[in-house]
């Protein structure tokens, strides 16, 4: 907790830690390397999952979408979080494992931050969270899959439009116009943080609590100023992409995301990515009228299941379509995309009320140490962690442990 | 499958020696036996988990054989802090899951054995997470929601800002005045100052004195309706334009047409437009005999308010005057128009081109009254301005408006110069970029508006690092707590001028409760603390399709008469002064003629009904069915997807509401029955009672739900399913008496009584101190339900006793 100005942003220039910028990625002719986390709440039907093993298993219907693709992915079960107890406590802990269940409980770094602190410093954005703030969606709590280190929620883009601003809008504004937008954005904060010393005196320490989600906005807004202004003499890349409209249905919407998040690796805006996809919208797009939380209880009748499947349908064949993109995309130096990424789908639910066993996906080649095309039976109630310590090592980052995790999945190399 | 995390376990029995903190049952046994959602003891809880435990488990748990490195015969039932929550939570997963005890054991509990050591410790969970979450009863600070926001705002500026610039408030089930489900994102903060320079900007722009008089203004005959219209060379428009001037009424009035696009709205110009006031609208008005019955209404949409129906079924032989108050948006327009049928388009356009009639609606005449202003700072603008040049603020000029306007806004708070500085080297740097110096006060004053000391409600807590007691509020802490809960805005003149006598004077206490009852804002109250209390946030969420057959013609109107039922119920119950247990049931309903038309079986009351307004209506002893909260539509649709109804969904509502028993939240990882079409609804239920899991909790609320059966998804009243077969309504209550049918359920929930008022006083505390009920709260509960009861279950009494108690008082 930090209360006085100088305190602020002290902790926040440390916190910040920009180490020099090297030779851009492009100009050592090797292509960096990236990964995205795909999630989303509610799970899908039993009758998504594979039922055979191996190399030779068996795409289900609902994973049909994938078959082209199925020798560059890899399908894992058994899987979970043991200190996810709820089963409507949505994706909050996705991706950090964290048990934000108990009564002091807070919520740990996600895995995507812990890659960002090492693949996050030579790009305009450390890392990018895309994200939806649809009510309804079985996300629970926080503003993205991203959680800081000291447990609080990363805000994300939950708009096409905004994202496509965010990347690419800034087109044409001259140096110093922008560097005296940011001069004056910056002045806005420091009003704010100066406004802060004088919370202090009068506030419990419940009260701080309370407003340490306001502080660390601020600070947010602060790194995001200064690194920023780092590079604001390197123009915004141009993409060849029109702006989304604001109003997309869900599937437009979810589309142009991987639109966006496949630009933004391309040119090498962000090496770390997470998507908190929607629901929602997506089932009003494809006319379902049952609630998404409705249709997740599809036991309960068969038209509830004939909804359930036709989102998990839609929603993988939009994921395939990704995969497409990604193996049709030239990265830098002429290699694809795909060969350069790591990409992790899945849910913080298996089906219902199931946390057990959860769906978890993982395709691109950025490691080769992974053996695609095949379904890996894990030991029952494998952490969850253990993926993402997984996925942390195979991108050769120096991480030694995750979240709980008792180790990696060495059944996934080759 | 083990147990997990064998260092706590170990943790766990060095800690249990010293650490037998016996938490006490802080219900009086008396209540515990009247009360169905009453906790069993604490010793019939130690005395039944142990025997379980004893019976089944410790065989392979105990000191000398640790299967799993789970040790059992020492844990404590009593739960005192979160490791051993933690170990509850583990046992209690595997008894939930059925790994545990081993099917191979050669004993094994009995399925009933199972599911009531499985309620009990789930129960005992339940009620030690609440106890381990307590925060010592501080109301801790926490942002404004949104519609407490929206109204600072206006209070202060006289600007109305439109809902959605606010972020939306992501209180889930909660109530949204609870703080520590808020978060905080650069996104909010952004869309914060973007809502704070709206009304900042829309404030200084005004530019104009407020109107001292408000004024009457007549738009008789708006011929400008036509005018560029017939320029444009398209066929079709030319053809629309000559059909509508076939209509003699053209000249004395404007016409409104029936699903033909051009001519379905009428955008009315607000005349002497102030955004910072109100203006009553007047109109004459009339309907053509052909139109639709169910499409004989006006419709007034406006940016900042829900839409508004008015009937017409009244004015189709002679025009009639309707009127209602208008919020003009940001051009200062309010739209005027039909109830639109898009299936009718066709029709309506073939037969004006065959220069047929075509129904219509005619207005002969607009009136606009106002500005009528709301808020205090009206003035704000004139006072914060006053004496300075607007087109050359001098910086000594800026420093003393944004001074002066911190200190209004901040309510108590200090305002550091050190701030006022750094909002001035951004009026400054706004002067640079070109800006008006007018311009250039809006973003620093949209800082002030988006600073905690605006955005947060915080009460001065300098005394907790000192002291554990609670102390007594500042007066002005009273008025901002009693605003806010009454009147979800800051407080007013009035209250804070009151001072020390909203806390030491109760007969002055009471007459000022009365008078803010009284008043119109008091609304607020109704929709946000009843409006939460019941649930009515998920009925939002049930989505109907009102083209299917199964829910025809079930549109917004209907839609929103069927929300605003139970709320116009309690509006009615408060300012009669009624008993409160008439939630329960009742002799009397309201309803309004969007109901009686929608719902067959009150179709008997729509001569006593109006399109309007909720008229009270007397219920026929036949139609005793709709009496109370779960006669009306808006409870059984809350249980309800749109096509199906839930029986759990609809017991679950009963228990939390009106027994103050909530269910626990499901088990993860049990899996959820498949329902089997062959089997009816009380048989997929039923099968509960196979499985020791799910019949611990599903055998207190399947039942109650399940006598709601004969009303439909809508809320529709049915005697047999669709296809034929009965309703089985007869069934238990959680306490085991046994029902009839709802209405005799009703009768066994009135027994229980004092546990809905519980509920309500439970719900009371949460929404108004801005947090968790807690343990050190209950003597407070039980207090107010025995004064409830002694005062006749009115909520005037109950608010009165519970805003002098000592822990509304105190912080």
């Amino acid at each position: 907790m930090i209360l006085n100005r100088r305190h602020f942003l002290a902790s926040s220039t440390s916190l910040l830690a920009l180490p020099p910028l090297q030779v851009a990625a492009s100009e050592t002719g090797k292509a960096p390397q990236r990964v995205v986390f795909l999630g989303f709440g509610f799970g899908f039907t039993e009758d998504f999952y594979a039922t055979t093993f191996g190399s030779d298993y068996e795409l289900t219907p609902s994973m049909e979408s994938l078959q082209k693709h199925k020798q560059d992915f890899t399908v894992i079960s058994n899987l979970w979080h043991k200190n996810a107890r709820g089963a409507h406590g949505g994706t909050v802990v996705y991706l950090t494992g964290a048990d934000a269940h108990g009564p002091t409980a807070r919520n740990t770094v996600s895995c995507d931050q812990v890659a960002a602190r090492y693949m996050g410093n030579e790009t305009r954005y450390a890392s990018i969270q895309v994200t939806t703030r649809e009510k309804g969606g079985g996300h629970g709590g926080g503003s993205s899959l991203s959680w800081h280190e000291n447990g609080t929620s990363m805000s994300g883009v939950a708009e096409p439009f905004r994202m496509y601003n965010m990347l690419f809008g800034g087109q044409g504004t001259p140096y110093e116009q922008r560097l005296a937008e940011l001069q004056n954005e910056k002045s806005v904060l420091d009003a704010y943080v100066g406004n802060i010393s004088s919370l202090n005196r009068n506030a419990s320490k419940l009260d701080r609590e309370r407003l340490d989600h306001y502080f660390q906005s601020l600070r947010e807004v602060e790194q995001r100023i200064a690194r920023e202004k780092l590079w604001a003499r390197k123009p915004q890349p141009r993409v060849d992409y029109k702006l989304p409209a604001a109003e997309l249905d869900g599937v437009q919407e979810i589309t142009a995301m991987y639109d966006l998040i496949l630009l933004a690796m391309q040119t090498d805006l962000s090496r770390v990515i997470t998507y908190r996809q929607p629901i929602v919208s997506l089932l009003q797009a494809l006319d379902i009228k049952y609630s998404a939380h409705a249709i997740s209880h599809y036991q309960k009748g068969e038209d509830l299941k004939k909804a359930m499947i036709v989102r998990e349908r839609k929603q993988t064949e939009l994921f395939a379509s990704f995969i497409d993109r990604l193996k049709a995309t030239k990265d830098v130096d002429g290699s694809r995309l795909f060969d350069n990424c790591l990409v992790s789908y899945g849910s913080n639910l298996r089906a219902g009320h199931m946390l057990k066993n959860v769906p978890a996906l993982v395709t691109g080649n950025a490691s080769s140490k992974l053996r695609h095309g095949r379904h890996v039976k894990m030991p029952q109630e494998t952490p969850l962690c253990n993926l993402w310590l997984t996925l942390l090592q195979t991108l050769n980052l120096p991480v030694k442990q995750f979240g709980d995790s008792n180790g990696v999945l060495s059944d996934l190399f080759a | 499958m083990s147990i997990r995390n064998k260092a706590l376990i170990t943790l766990f029995v060095l800690q249990f020696v010293v650490q037998v903190e016996a938490v006490e049952n802080p219900r009086a046994p008396d209540n515990a036996a009247q009360e169905v959602g009453a906790i069993q003891s604490a010793a019939e809880v130690d005395r039944r988990v142990r025997s379980f435990i004893g019976n089944y488990c410790v065989t392979c748990h105990n000191a000398d054989e640790q299967n799993g490195e789970v040790r059992l015969d020492h844990l404590a039932v009593r739960i005192s802090n979160a490791a051993i929550a933690q170990q509850w939570r583990d046992v209690l997963d595997i008894l939930n899951t059925g790994d545990m005890p081993p099917k191979t054991a050669s004993k094994r509990p009995s399925q009933d054995e199972l599911a009531s050591v499985i309620g009990t410790l789930t129960e005992n969970l339940v009620t030690a997470q609440k106890m381990l979450r307590g925060k010592g009863g501080e109301t801790a600070a926490r942002r404004l929601n949104r519609v407490e926001y929206i109204n600072s705002v206006r209070a202060l500026t006289g600007i109305l800002i439109p809902e959605r610039y606010v972020p939306a408030d992501e209180n889930g089930t909660e109530f949204n005045t609870l703080g520590w489900y808020q978060t905080f994102s650069p996104g909010v903060l952004e869309a914060y100052q973007g809502a704070a320079e709206s009304a900042v900007e829309t404030m200084l722009m005004e530019g104009r004195k407020p109107v001292q008089d408000s004024r009457l203004t007549r738009i008789d005959t708006p011929e400008s309706r036509l005018l560029g219209r017939d320029e444009s060379g398209k066929d079709s428009v030319r053809s629309a334009v000559k059909h509508y001037i076939s209509d003699p009424r053209h000249k004395t009035g404007l016409l409104i047409y029936q699903a033909e696009y051009k001519w379905t709205h009428y955008k009315l110009r607000i005349p002497n437009h102030d955004f910072r006031g109100e203006y009553i609208v007047r109109a004459r008005v009339a309907a053509d005999e052909s139109m639709q019955e169910e499409l004989k209404f006006l419709r007034v949409h406006q940016e900042k308010a829900a839409p508004l129906y008015f009937s017409l079924h009244d004015a189709v032989d002679a025009p009639k005057v309707i009127e209602f108050k208008a919020l003009a948006d940001a051009e200062g327009t309010v739209e005027l128009s039909n109830l639109r049928r898009s299936q009718l388009r066709p029709a309506i356009t073939r037969a004006m081109k065959r220069g047929k009639p075509v129904p219509k609606i005619w207005i002969d005449w607009i009136e606009v009254e106002g500005p009528v202003y709301v808020g205090r700072h009206v003035q704000l603008r004139e006072q914060l301005l006053q004496g300075v040049n607007e087109r050359q603020i001098a910086s000594s000029d800026a420093r003393r408006i944004l001074n002066r306007f911190a200190a209004i806004a901040f309510r108590g708070s200090p305002v550091q110069p050190q701030f006022i500085d750094d909002l001035l080297v951004i009026f400054e740097q706004e002067l640079d970029t070109g800006k008006s110096p007018l311009e250039s006060l809006v973003k620093p004053m949209a800082v002030v508006l988006t600073a905690p000391q605006f955005l947060y409600l915080t009460e001065n807590k300098s005394h907790r690092s000192e002291e554990a007691t609670p102390a007594p509020l500042a007066s002005h802490e009273m008025a901002s707590r009693l605003s806010f809960m009454l009147w979800k805005e800051p407080p007013s003149d009035v209250l804070l001028a009151a001072g020390d006598r909203l806390l030491h004077d109760r007969t002055f206490l009471e007459s000022t409760l009365d008078a803010m009852i009284a008043d119109p804002r008091f609304q607020h109250f109704i929709d946000e603390f009843f409006g939460q209390w019941l649930e009515l946030r998920r009925f939002d969420e049930v989505q109907v399709d009102s083209k299917s057959k199964t829910s025809p013609l079930f549109d917004t109107k209907t839609r929103q008469a069927v929300r605003r039922q139970p709320l116009e119920f309690i509006k009615l119950i408060i300012k009669e002064d009624l008993s409160l247990t008439k939630l329960i049931d009742a002799e009397f309903s309201v309803f309004d003629q969007n109901m009686t038309g929608y719902y067959e079986d009150l179709q008997p009351y729509r001569s006593k009904a109006s399109w309007n307004e909720f008229k009270q209506v007397q219920l026929t002893p036949q139609n005793q069915r709709r009496g109370g909260l779960l006669g009306m539509p808006a409870i059984q649709m809350i249980g309800s997807s749109g096509v199906e109804t839930s029986p759990v969904e609809r017991g679950a509502w009963i228990a939390r509401t009106l027994l103050n028993s909530p269910p626990p939240p499901p088990p993860p990882n049990v899996p959820q029955l498949t329902v089997d079409p062959k089997l009816t609804v009380r048989q997929s239920l039923e099968r509960h009672k196979q499985i020791a899991q799910c019949y611990s909790c599903h055998k207190k609320i399947d039942d109650m739900g399940l006598a709601l059966e004969t009303f439909d998804a809508l809320g529709r009243w049915r005697s047999r399913y669709k296809d034929g077969t009965s309703i089985e309504t007869a069934g238990h209550m959680p306490d085991g008496v046994r029902f009839a049918n709802a209405d005799d359920m009703k009768q066994r929930l009135l027994d229980h009584k004092d546990s809905m008022i519980r509920s309500l006083v439970e719900a009371l505390i949460v929404y108004s101190l801005s947090r968790e009920a807690e343990f050190t709260d209950q003597k407070l509960v039980d207090h107010l339900v025995r004064h409830s009861k002694d005062n006749g279950y009115r909520l005037k009494p109950l608010l009165l006793e519970f805003v002098s108690s000592k822990t509304f008082t105190h912080k």
